[in-house]
């Protein structure tokens, strides 16, 4: 029986919908992060899950019971808020132990829990410090102690690392995952930050408008996205325009060329498609003999580079020889391609170059825009994308 | 929130220019979204409302009647009353002489301290939170004792009697004024203004009238209409010294002439409740404007 | 700090002297007004409570209310009327304020703060005299009650007494309560009641341990606000009663104005012992400000 069920849950605040058809089931000791844009609804999700909203429609099921109606005080569940909201007029041990003097705890036995914890999360420095006087991380720290603390079946994070300096981050992020498995909490993490649901999450739920978009493990989301929006949102994605030629084989063709890509099965003969790439899987081609067969190649001119650390960045504007071919398809408008920044030199901007296009790598979609528009790689952001 | 909060109470004479923070913030959180306002807030709102209402209605009840019917004659009879319109013309000339002097001296003084008197900020925040403490009563008593018609310089009696009056209100409307104007040079950088104005030439009062005064003009327009309101409803000093003031004439009025007299309180009313929607209007152009409190009368 | 160095470079050093000696003379109004209309007559005060107003003789007497305040009716009265209207005022005002910030509607909260700051506003004679209107013996809120069957004179009310007077004081301590106490109410997190709530906690364990504590400091600050208000009110009781009903401010002026009870002296010390209340009122004020805005502020 999963630990957390939430059937079809809609929501809409008057006429704008905040969450639509919302199914999952989260299994015992998951970490299951909730990733969107802003207004995506998947904070919105959260609190209906912890009962501060309530669903127009749908069910919360927790441990098979049906707590849709419950108040939040009688789920039974732990949660860490943005901005952590410790309660200021409280020392660090008296907003740890407040769930537990709630529960009528004896204080003997509130004491020894709460100094456990506190040593757990290296906080018993700080146990009689008051909010205002602690850094973010060891307010957010205190935060999660004071959720986990009551030993919740379910611990619910409403992005518990925006407030908290970029450096601080990662280490918190760390320490979260490893608490969580240590304590074996099922664990459901709202956030907005692509590296840390790919980091620590054990299934990823990607939302967009309201709606889920898809589930999956970091690897599945961020190398085998199944839609435009996921490929977009997560990292850098290239799409390259292609023209199916046979859904049945695979079969798309390009510049002259045809290739077997996965995901073809699912467009028509003669549709559109879209090509998704990597950025860090385009190779610039030294010698054009290195193309193999079962690979397309593009070329054009780089039109900037972007220094992004251990990679660089090369924005490439296809031209339009490269695209010249029967079959009506729009142009790339600009190609991202990541090579080692050591290397980078050899291209620089002006330049011209020849991309190879690993189509094992690859997989189409369709294209969901205007048919034959002037499409270019959309989702590839010329700056680093957030969290990354 | 932003700026200092009310140290002083307001005596209940100053005009309570009581601008709360025009740019409150907006609880912009979802549940918000969700919920109507709740029913025990309705009620309250509409029993508020009925008590805050009731007096004025009261009122009007009383000052448009002689006794049996409606009828506005009360009101012309008090607008028209002489003893109304040379009290009336009294406390504006009162009032805009306050407001002259207080803004004349409040705003190169705060312009100084905050440029180059630094250490004397403390004294000065002092000084001008002193008045907040003594109400107009004891004002009233202090000025009587120095500069009464028993006491070693008689000013009422004399030809500068004007001038007690004035420097009394001075000293009541300070607090307000000062500090309106002292938050509007705190939101500009007087100091990299003034000198980038005297780099280019201007000696100090030029600077002062050509580009500190214009960056401040919001808080010097909410430190005139507080020194202005406060002196336009003050009566305390006034009664106490034996000025003629409107606020004055209308307790008098009330005795002998009870219709009109009510009328004229609705009347002022009116003066004071336009002086605080003007307030509110430019509070609410000047982000991080917080509550001066003057106090109610 | 120096004046800009721009003006300095031309000057030499008595040239730049002078220009700050030019700056001080710009501070000299201020200095002026402020000596002549407030530290002068409040030495005038001091001096005069100390000495006997007829003889001119340096005496103690004047402050022999200090040793037994309560037996005077005046302070009887004034501490009476004060603390009534402040709780009345502080609880109502605080209902109010409560009822604002729970509506969560900027339009509501736009309209309402106007409109207390016009309330407030509105003191002294005029307040006064529409309460004479509404509750006076002809008044029209009495008039109906009499129509109605109730009277509310006969029950022994009168506008002319504290408890009169404290109805009307609540006028305007009723709103400044509210504008006091909307900063502190806005700054309630919501996260906090939530993350009391999910821990457990029912509304009142909530208010009990975290709202109550957390508030507890800004409204003992505004109520400090309302008594001293209340305590120094001159104009609203002496627009109503003219004097009848005896309180501190209405004795002070009957000391320095009345022929029989001219007094300046006594006068003085009362104002001494007025302006002392005042002072521990604000000054206790702004230790409590400091306070709590440590865990109120954003």
């Amino acid at each position: 029986m999963s630990r957390l069920e939430l059937i079809n849950v809609n929501k809409r605040f008057g006429d704008q919908v905040a969450v639509s058809d919302f199914s999952l089931a989260v299994e015992d000791g998951e970490l299951v992060s909730f990733l969107g844009p802003s207004g995506c609804g998947k904070t919105t999700t959260l609190r209906m899950t912890a009962g501060f909203e309530s669903p127009d429609a749908g069910a919360v099921i927790v441990d098979g019971r049906d707590v849709t109606d419950l108040p939040p005080n009688k789920r039974g569940m732990g949660m860490v808020f943005q901005g952590y909201a410790l309660f200021p007029n409280m020392t660090a041990v008296e907003n740890v132990e407040f769930g537990l003097a709630v529960r009528s705890v004896p204080v003997a036995e509130r004491r020894v829990r709460v100094a456990d914890l506190l040593e757990l999360f290296g906080l018993s420095q700080v146990g009689k410090s008051y909010p205002h006087q602690m850094s973010g991380g060891q307010q957010q720290r205190v935060a999660l102690a004071r959720a986990v603390a009551i030993q919740p079946g379910l611990l619910l994070l409403d992005e518990p690392l925006s407030a908290v300096d970029a450096k601080v981050r990662e280490e918190l992020r760390t320490e979260i995952r490893r608490m969580q498995v240590q304590l074996h909490i099922t664990t459901i993490l709202v956030t907005h930050d692509q590296s840390e649901a790919l980091s620590i999450s054990d299934r990823v739920v990607v939302m967009n408008r309201g709606a889920i978009e898809e589930v999956g493990t970091p690897t599945q989301i961020y190398a085998e996205p199944r839609s435009a929006f996921t490929a977009g949102f997560i990292g850098a994605m290239n799409e390259i325009p292609v023209r199916v030629v046979s859904a049945t084989q695979g079969l798309v063709q390009r510049g002259g060329r045809r290739v077997t890509v996965a995901g073809a099965a699912g467009l028509a003969d003669g549709q559109l498609g879209l090509l998704l790439v990597r950025p860090e899987l385009l190779e610039p081609l030294v010698d054009s003999s290195a193309v193999l067969n079962g690979d397309l190649t593009l070329t054009g001119r780089v039109e900037v580079q972007t220094f992004l650390g251990a990679t660089t960045r090369l924005l490439v504007r296809e031209s339009p020889s490269s695209i010249a071919d029967a079959s009506g398809l729009p142009a790339t408008r600009l190609l991202a391609v990541d090579v080692p920044s050591a290397s980078a030199g050899r291209w620089p901007a002006g330049s011209e170059l020849e991309v190879r296009i690993p189509v094992a790598a690859s997989r189409v979609i369709a294209d969901r825009s205007a048919a034959g528009a002037d499409r270019g790689a959309v989702s590839v952001p010329v700056a680093p994308p957030p969290g990354a | 929130m932003s700026g200092t909060s009310i140290t002083g109470e307001a005596t209940e004479e100053t005009l309570p220019s009581i601008i709360v923070e025009a740019h409150a913030r907006k609880n912009r959180k979802r549940a918000n979204r969700s919920r109507g306002i709740p029913i025990w807030a309705l009620i309250v709102f509409a029993l508020s409302t009925v008590y805050f209402l009731l007096p004025l209605y009261a009122t009007a009840v009383f000052g448009f009647s002689n006794g049996r019917n409606f009828t506005l004659q009360p009101l012309w009879d008090g607008l028209g009353d002489e003893g109304f319109q040379t009290s009336l013309q009294l406390s504006l000339m009162y009032s805009f002489v306050t407001t002259v002097v207080a803004l004349a001296v409040a705003a190169p003084t705060a312009y100084l301290v905050e440029l180059r008197f630094q250490r004397l900020r403390s004294t000065i925040e002092f000084l001008t939170i002193l008045p907040f403490v003594i109400p107009p009563i004891i004002l009233a008593v202090g000025l009587e004792s120095m500069y009464g018609i028993n006491s070693p310089v008689n000013l009422i009696a004399s030809s500068w009697a004007p001038v007690l009056l004035v420097g009394g209100y001075f000293v009541l409307t300070l607090p307000f004024t000062f500090r309106a104007i002292d938050n509007a040079l705190r939101a500009v950088d007087v100091r990299t203004l003034t000198e980038a104005s005297a780099s280019l030439g201007a000696g100090p009062v030029r600077t002062f009238l050509r580009v500190i005064v214009p960056s401040i003009s919001l808080g010097l327009v909410s430190a005139a209409l507080l020194a202005f309101t406060t002196a336009m409803g003050e009566f305390t000093l006034a009664a106490l010294l034996g000025y003629p003031t409107f606020p004055v004439f209308l307790f008098n009025i009330n005795g002998y002439k009870p219709h009109p007299g009510e009328a004229l309180v609705l009347v002022s009313f009116l003066i004071t409740w336009a002086g605080v929607i003007a307030l509110v209007a430019v509070a609410r152009r000047t982000p991080g404007t917080q509550v001066v409190r003057g106090g109610p009368m | 700090m120096s004046s800009p160095a721009v003006w300095n470079i031309a000057g030499a050093p008595s040239a730049a002297r002078s220009r700050g000696g030019r700056a001080a003379l710009a501070l000299f109004p201020f200095a002026a007004l402020i000596t002549a209309f407030l530290l002068v007559p409040t030495a005038s005060l001091i001096w005069g409570s100390f000495h006997d107003s007829k003889t001119g003789a340096l005496t103690f007497a004047n402050y022999a209310y200090l040793s037994h305040p309560l037996d005077l009716v005046p302070f009887r009265n004034s501490l009476e009327l004060s603390l009534a209207s402040t709780i009345l005022g502080g609880i109502v005002g605080l209902l109010i304020a409560q009822a604002i910030v729970s509506s969560h509607n900027s339009i509501v909260q736009e309209i309402a703060t106007t409109f207390s700051s016009v309330a407030a506003n509105f003191a002294g004679v005029p307040l006064a005299f529409a309460f004479i209107a509404t509750l006076g013996a002809n008044g029209l809120l009495t008039r109906v009650l009499l129509g109605s069957g109730i009277d509310i004179y006969s029950g022994g009310f009168k506008l002319y007494s504290v408890l009169g007077l404290t109805v009307v004081y609540a006028y305007w301590e009723i709103p400044l309560m509210v504008l006091v106490m909307l900063p502190p109410l806005q700054a309630m997190k919501a996260s906090w009641r939530e993350a009391a709530e999910i821990l457990g906690a029912s509304r009142w364990q909530y208010l009990r341990s975290v709202a109550i504590p957390i508030l507890m400091t800004p409204i003992i600050s505004s109520l400090l606000l309302l008594y001293a208000n209340a305590f120094g009110a001159y104009a609203t009781a002496y627009g109503l009663t003219t004097g009848f009903v005896s309180l501190v401010p209405i004795q002070i002026s009957n000391l320095i104005n009345g022929d029989i009870t001219y007094d300046p002296g006594q006068a003085d010390a009362l104002a001494i012992g007025l302006a002392v209340i005042m002072a521990v009122c604000i000054g206790a004020r702004a230790l409590l400000e400091r306070r709590s805005s440590r865990w109120l502020s954003r």
